[in-house]
């Protein structure tokens, strides 16, 4: 269903957008019919919210999509539980149900091919010694994971002999990290933005420690800005902080969530993140849903050709950004590339149900 | 200090909830049972709402001024100065009410009805610092700082804020002789961990789910005018506070033959689509995450999606009308079913129904209806346009006679 044949897997972004629309509404109308006749849920959705859908769309805005928290209210699935081989939650905010994203064989291996074919893009085959900025334990039981085990999974494929940065009393292993670093070349690193920040370098700095610096390394982080955006963290000051106390010499950054693993968009050198040919975004109204011009802030739509076993291959997120064009960032790639600016203002708390106590 | 609470009202601090609750308690209370200095307190509150012309830009104060302007009052007394002669009503001591934070001068009302019945009171408010909240507190201090007479009244009101803190309701709760908690299940679940004292009592208003109930052929009679009218006091009931009262309509009930339901139906829906309303009277985020919830187990009908109402069509059954409570989470939108009869209503309602607004029902129909209804259901049946009006007998609760002992005199 899924039509693979005209990706290039060494080459990720090289579609124009003419070319990557007519294979994502290929994809996605035949991905849609699928999940119509394999998911009551989201059958019914279509059928009430876009009901002038009919499975064969011209144009990217008028494809349907679910707001990112009906993964999180609904049961989602458009294969039979005996073939779900994995489930992924998201780390949930405080009081919130977790999204829970169901897995099959096919859509794991596709979401590991694809996240292998954009890392190796980015950092080369090889095998790095990794550094993983993150509790040992965080990997959870073998096919339950949340999103922060499923990341580490996912980029553990490019690391070797790895480290845990923080023990199972979140401490900091400072010594053994110091004596990986004196014994590896050429570290790859990973870890989320959030805990990145908040943990690792506020230690380091508490202890007054720099880790050294090493030649040809690389520190992947992505997610939890969210969380970080409160603190007001400049990208410049993060990236400064991760070379200064961390030791690496390039930083990337990469934006993704839990219900579209695998076809994640990477910062590019001039500041951008960037769709790969697997992924596209439209950046909408957050009152009409009206599809909005280059340079204006909205809603981010998320488009993904690798969703099988669930219904996600097109979300509304609650996050705003802007996108500043197709095709021609400065960096010389093809594709959309955007800024995320954070999270929509949250709704304050109401209802019935929330005496606050 | 970890038992500190920000005290709004009457004075403007933090303060240890010890000493706040040793104040309360050890003061004199000389009030009685509709004290006149109370109701003279309470109109003195409404005139100054009433002459303070920024008001006006909230519609909630103005209702509460209403309802508290010295000739209502005077009409409540009028209806409890009738209770037998054998029965005296005296107050219950110390109340102690928790306001719901999306409904911002509930607790106004509450405490309103208290002190009528004579009692001092500790309110907690929510922390969000509502611009209403603030409004309403600086009337207090208005009040007693233009008529000092009023002063007594600082003995009657403490307003305080405080999170998330049991050890500061197990205290205040150990004190009170009334606890009102308003709204919630959750929190009413989670505060009654909090013992009361064995000789107090508490009235507890949970979630609750309404509708409005509409006759089709009387709708499709009226003049242009009358409903266009009819569509603006819909909208009122429907859009304040965010469609998330307890008493805000959610679902209509069309009542007639299917070609009188359909048409009139039809009418009412683009209309109220095609009000305007400015953009924060909704959250289109939250409208689509709670509508997504609901289409996914319903397949409904939906126009005006992104419009300022949004309207769900489905043939009636049981288990989408349960779906629905679970669902609703305001923002404006409705879902509209039809039915022959208002007797036809009961085998889809819960314990959780309280407001039945309606239009172009006579009073046989309501008798009917109520008489029809097998449980517990349904608090108050209303006129479309009436629902948020607030009146002291709620949920089934007549809240005077709740908020105050009555002492039965035999000779």
């Amino acid at each position: 269903m899924v039509d693979l044949d005209l990706y290039k897997f060494e080459a990720p972004y090289s579609l124009n957008f003419e070319e990557k629309t007519v294979l994502m509404l290929k994809n996605l109308n035949a991905a849609n019919g699928f999940h119509n006749d394999n998911s009551e849920e989201f059958s019914n959705i279509v059928k009430s919210l876009f009901p002038s859908y009919c499975f064969s769309a011209f144009d990217l805005a008028d494809l349907p999509f679910l707001p990112v928290r009906a993964f999180k209210n609904l049961h989602l699935a458009s294969v039979p539980s005996n073939d779900i081989s994995k489930i992924l939650t998201s780390s949930g905010t405080s009081g919130q149900k977790p999204s829970r994203i169901v897995l099959d064989s096919f859509t794991a291996q596709l979401q590991s091919k694809v996240l292998t074919s954009l890392t190796s893009y980015w950092i080369g085959k090889a095998r790095r010694p990794m550094v993983i900025f993150d509790f040992a334990n965080t990997r959870a039981s073998r096919n339950q994971f949340n999103a922060r085990a499923a990341g580490i999974a996912g980029f553990s494929t490019f690391g070797r002999k790895p480290i845990y940065a923080l023990d199972s009393n979140l401490e900091l292993t400072v010594n053994e990290l110091l004596e990986y670093y004196n014994g590896y070349q050429n570290i790859l690193g990973f870890g989320f933005t959030f805990l990145i920040w908040s943990k690792i370098i506020s230690e380091l700095r508490r202890k007054n420690i720099r880790l050294p610096f090493k030649e040809n390394s690389v520190l992947i982080h992505g997610g939890g800005w969210k969380k970080i955006e409160a603190e007001k963290v400049e990208k410049e000051e993060f990236d400064s902080d991760v070379r200064a106390m961390l030791g690496f010499d390039r930083v990337i950054n990469y934006y993704g969530m839990v219900e579209q693993v695998g076809s994640v968009y990477f910062e590019c050198e001039k500041g951008f993140f960037h769709a790969p040919d697997f992924s596209e975004l439209l950046i909408r109204d957050p009152l009409t849903h009206d599809v909005l011009p280059f340079g204006q802030p909205g809603l981010i739509q998320l488009l993904s050709v690798l969703p099988r076993s669930y219904p996600g291959n097109s979300i509304l997120t609650e996050d705003i950004g802007i996108l500043h064009g197709r095709d021609n960032c400065g960096c010389g790639r093809k594709g959309s590339f955007f800024q995320v600016l954070g999270r929509q203002t949250q709704a304050e708390p109401r209802g019935c149900s929330d005496v606050v106590l | 200090m970890s038992n500190s609470v920000e005290v709004l009202f009457p004075s403007n601090r933090r303060e240890s909830i010890t000493d706040i609750v040793k104040r309360v308690s050890a003061s004199k209370a000389s009030q009685k049972f509709l004290s006149d200095d109370m109701v003279a307190f309470i109109a003195a509150f409404s005139r100054a709402i009433f002459r303070d012309k920024s008001f006006r830009t909230h519609p909630e104060l103005i209702s509460l001024a209403s309802w508290c302007r010295s000739k209502r009052i005077e009409g409540l007394i009028q209806e409890y100065s009738k209770v037998d002669r054998t029965l005296y009503l005296r107050e219950k001591g110390v109340a102690f009410h928790i306001a719901p934070s999306n409904v911002d001068t509930i607790f106004v009302y509450s405490l309103f009805i208290s002190l009528l019945a004579g009692n001092k009171n500790i309110i907690k408010v929510s922390s969000r610092n509502s611009e209403v909240i603030i409004q309403i507190i600086k009337v207090f201090f208005e009040v007693v700082a233009r008529e000092p007479h009023f002063n007594f009244i600082k003995d009657y009101i403490t307003v305080i804020q405080y999170e998330n803190q049991n050890e500061i309701t197990d205290i205040i709760s150990f004190t009170a002789d009334l606890r009102v908690i308003w709204g919630g299940d959750e929190s009413i679940l989670n505060i009654r961990k909090s013992p009361l004292r064995p000789t107090a009592s508490e009235v507890a208003f949970p979630n609750r789910f309404s509708f409005s109930i509409l006759d089709s052929s009387s709708y499709l009679e009226l003049i242009e005018d009358d409903k266009s009218q009819l569509v603006d006091k819909f909208v009122a009931d429907a859009s304040t506070f965010g469609q998330q009262a307890c008493s805000s309509p959610r679902l209509l009930f069309w009542l007639g033959s299917a070609i009188e339901t359909k048409s009139a139906c039809e009418d009412f829906s683009s209309r109220i689509q095609s009000i305007s309303l400015t953009d924060d009277f909704f959250d289109m985020t939250e409208r689509l995450v709670s509508i997504t919830n609901f289409v996914a187990r319903n397949e409904c009908e939906v126009t005006g999606l992104r419009a300022s109402f949004c309207n769900l069509k489905a043939p009636l059954n049981k288990e989408m009308i349960q779906s629905l409570r679970e669902c609703h989470t305001g923002n404006n939108w409705l879902l509209h079913v039809s039915a022959s009869s208002v007797t036809d209503l009961n085998e889809y309602l819960t314990h959780k129904d309280q407001t039945a607004s309606y239009f172009g029902l006579s009073r046989e129909d309501i008798s009917n209806f109520l008489d029809s209804i097998e449980g517990r259901a349904i608090d108050r049946v209303v006129p479309i346009g009436s629902a948020l009006n607030f009146d002291h007998v709620w949920d089934g609760h007549d809240l005077l006679m709740s908020f105050s002992r009555q002492v039965r005199v035999q000779r």
